[in-house]
């Protein structure tokens, strides 16, 4: 276990959340604000492939076409 | 599977184009999980590579789009040290898919791949249904 420091706010937030979410305890609700935080984050990376592959006129076929060209030419560099 | 036991599976690079797509989708899911914490994800520098290039060269991607893009993935990446003793135990044909299989091998787990030229792969269905019980 780790102990980190927080301001007064924070934590009476924190404990606020808590308990309307009726989590077991804060170390509970913090790993659920990573986990959305993360899901966040792969749904802006998620949103910028769709906004380029739709700027190249790319389809989700050809992605994974291009993909298994790069594949074997790695395999050739690297083995 | 009992609560103490994480599933531990080796990812390949399609499952993973298709989960940054679309999160809903089940190769979605099961990066979900990941990030839940509920299984663990592995890929090879191989797979982490072949990424970076199709955004850079296909879809134009800057190196710090690409790291971020590649950071949103809670995805545990592993070099050759990890694998190479496994590349010779592989069973599929084509030279590009050793590295992931020998992941496996190397790790004792399943591999996800929409390839198929893996014939051991997991079936994404079997692990979401083992998720939910």
């Amino acid at each position: 276990m780790k102990t980190i420091a927080i301001s007064e706010e924070v934590h009476r937030e924190l404990v606020n959340i808590k308990l309307q979410e009726r989590e077991r305890n804060i170390a509970a609700l913090i790993s659920i604000l990573v986990s959305d935080y993360k899901r966040k984050k792969l749904l802006e990376a998620g949103g910028l492939l769709k906004r380029k592959m739709s700027e190249k006129n790319l389809g989700f076929y050809d992605l994974l076409k291009s993909s298994r060209k790069i594949r074997e030419e790695i395999a050739d560099e690297w083995f | 599977m009992n609560g103490s036991e994480i599933i531990k599976i080796v990812i390949d690079t399609n499952v993973i184009f298709m989960a940054v797509y679309d999160i809903n989708s089940k190769a979605g899911k099961i990066v979900s999980a990941a990030l839940e914490n509920k299984i663990m994800l592995f890929s090879t520098d191989t797979v982490k590579e072949e990424i970076t290039r199709v955004l850079k060269r296909e879809l134009n991607f800057s190196d710090a789009e690409i790291n971020t893009l590649i950071a949103s993935l809670p995805i545990t990446w592993l070099d050759k040290l990890y694998y190479h003793d496994f590349i010779s135990k592989t069973k599929v044909k084509h030279k590009a898919d050793k590295p992931v299989e020998a992941l496996s091998l190397a790790l004792n787990c399943q591999l996800l791949s929409a390839d198929a030229h893996f014939k051991n792969r997991a079936m994404v269905d079997k692990i979401l249904a083992s998720l939910n019980n």
